[in-house]
């Protein structure tokens, strides 16, 4: 991880979001990392935002910020030209080193949940893995990166709850179907789904991951601002951080809510 | 023109007056990715006690304008596991490292302490008084002046160690610091993080698991200064200012006041690299004030303390 200052090379607003690109002379980042961005905005907010990353090429790296409070939303109103500085790339990330080609691979999510699985996604496919992604949104309008997946040629599945577009519902009732055959599931998005998707996956071969999100400050372990409950040992449990030991968990060790 | 940035407190001498604060800069060891940590002039690590402790459930941390509250719950790893796992890798790093303790009894502060004694990395003991008296009904040790005199009292018998003070703005904070001065504290530390609490008004529930927390940042920066005024003014031990430093400046309105050196600590937080560009900023403001040591701007102020503090 680096402390850095970068300049904002482009901002594509969409609704809510807008994905942001930076350059800098960041060091190469994994799927499931993330960045603590913050603006030059001085002392209000105060605090930098953990943003997941999105994608990185070559000198660039690029998120897709959703304005949800103070802070994101000076994140998301950033223009192309505009300085902030970012701490990263930080945490775990989503371990798919063993996964084999022929492997059944299944990716789940919601909300800002899609873009660190749309890396992960790319990541996968460029080793020859097909993963299964399902997106699910409130409504079409909410839906992420649609485009985006389906340039990538997988098996791609959307659930909005109003029915605005793919099945009617939540993620859950179609990666039900993926119960007995799966062998790696990643997970990224709200907390019920996150405690829903353990629930159906956390048993026999599969293997299930989950990106858990907790309010932080610093972001590289020292504030403890972020901790979550994980069983250590059986019956032992304890805090952990989301930005050092995860954002991602093994979906079994998460002492859920 | 060579600049000097060396300052004692007491006995002890530091190559320039930047501390991180406690519990903003973990065991010291977390920051070797931003910069060295050997160019600091001390380190007061995350406070320690008898036990290892978990910690408070989330939600932890809050943000405010300017500011955060924070309910960490004195999560660490005991004192037995500091001594087995981090204390041999900070005696190879060339800084000044404080510990920070605390207890919730009289006799787990002692404890603690005559631990520490030992320890050759450990140049000074930092006092938190900021915790609840368990054997005393609850009450915080740090606003009772009779109790911080009682307490600072037991640990100064047991240790030989220069015994520091983190002072809370809670209660009055003159009679605190005259307390800890007069129970045999070697310098004091204002000040600790201010009790605060928010409450999220659609949930109809408190932001922090916790309900109170401690707010920190440069929100407190102002309460901070006035504080270290006030305790300057009270006390002939050194005194080391702390809350809100997020450039030179900050700190240096602390050394002007009296301070024998400060503390960062949110501002780590947001700003990994802070204590570079702090010291690069007193060196600059030397320059600027054409002033050749640090020293000489220690307590510069204190000549126009008197007799302006009326009511405002």
């Amino acid at each position: 991880m680096r402390y850095l200052h970068f300049e904002v090379s482009s901002s594509k607003r969409y609704g809510d979001f807008c994905e942001v690109s930076l350059k800098g002379n960041f060091e190469p980042s994994l799927p499931g990392q993330f960045y603590m961005l913050k603006g030059e905005w001085g002392s209000h907010p105060l605090l930098p935002r953990p943003i997941s990353i999105l994608d990185e090429e070559k000198n660039e790296i690029k998120f897709l910020i959703k304005d949800v409070g103070i802070g994101s939303k000076k994140l998301v109103e950033l223009k192309k030209g505009e300085k902030l500085s970012g701490t990263g790339p930080l945490g775990n990330h989503f371990p798919f080193e063993r996964i084999k080609k022929n492997e059944e691979v299944i990716l789940i999510g919601g909300g800002v949940g899609v873009p660190p699985l749309f890396y992960l996604a790319k990541t996968l496919v460029g080793k020859g893995v097909s993963p299964i992604f399902i997106e699910g949104a409130k409504t079409k309008s909410e839906l992420l990166l649609v485009d985006a997946i389906k340039g990538l040629g997988l098996n791609f599945e959307i659930t909005t709850e109003d029915g605005s577009a793919g099945k009617k519902g939540v993620v859950t009732l179609i990666a039900e179907k993926f119960r007995k055959s799966a062998n790696y599931v990643f997970a990224c998005g709200p907390y019920g789904m996150l405690k829903s998707v353990s629930e159906i996956f956390s048993y026999g071969k599969c293997r299930c991951f989950v990106s858990l999100e907790e309010r932080m400050a610093c972001g590289y372990g020292i504030c403890l601002g972020c901790a979550v409950k994980i069983e250590e040992e059986k019956g032992k449990e304890r805090f952990q951080r989301v930005c050092k030991e995860g954002p991602v968990f093994d979906s079994r060790v998460v002492v859920w809510k | 023109m060579e600049i000097d940035l060396k300052i004692e407190v007491g006995k002890i001498e530091l190559k320039n007056p930047l501390f991180l604060a406690s519990g903003c800069a973990g065991y010291g060891l977390e920051f070797e990715d931003f910069f060295d940590i050997s160019i600091v002039g001390g380190v007061c690590l995350k406070g320690l006690s008898l036990e290892e402790s978990v910690g408070n459930e989330p939600s932890r941390i809050w943000e405010t304008p300017s500011g955060m509250i924070n309910a960490i719950g004195l999560q660490n790893i005991g004192i037995k596991n500091f001594l087995k796992d981090k204390a041999p890798l900070l005696r190879k790093i060339n800084t000044i490292f404080i510990a920070n303790f605390f207890g919730h009894k009289i006799e787990e502060y002692v404890k603690v302490a005559k631990i520490l004694e030992d320890e050759e990395c450990i140049k000074a003991l930092e006092m938190n008084i900021s915790c609840p008296n368990i054997s005393e009904g609850g009450i915080h040790f740090g606003v009772d002046p009779l109790l911080v005199h009682k307490v600072v009292k037991e640990v100064r018998k047991s240790v030989t160690k220069p015994l520091w003070v983190k002072l809370t703005p809670s209660g009055n904070i003159k009679e605190t610091a005259r307390s800890a001065y007069e129970a045999g504290a070697d310098a004091l530390v204002a000040i600790n993080t201010i009790p605060a609490m928010a409450v999220d008004v659609e949930k109809m529930d408190f932001r922090i698991s916790n309900k109170v927390g401690g707010l920190s940042g440069p929100a407190i920066h102002p309460i901070a200064v006035k504080m270290v005024y006030d305790v300057v003014g009270e006390v002939p031990i050194p005194v080391i200012g702390c809350g809100g430093v997020e450039n030179a400046e900050n700190g240096i309105e602390f050394l002007l006041l009296g301070a024998r050196a400060f503390q960062v600590g949110t501002a780590l937080f947001y700003n990994p690299n802070a204590p570079v560009e702090i010291i690069h900023g007193i060196k600059d403001y030397l320059k600027r004030k054409k002033l050749k040591s640090v020293k000489e701007v220690i307590g510069r102020m204190k000549a126009k303390n008197k007799g302006k503090d009326s009511c405002s």
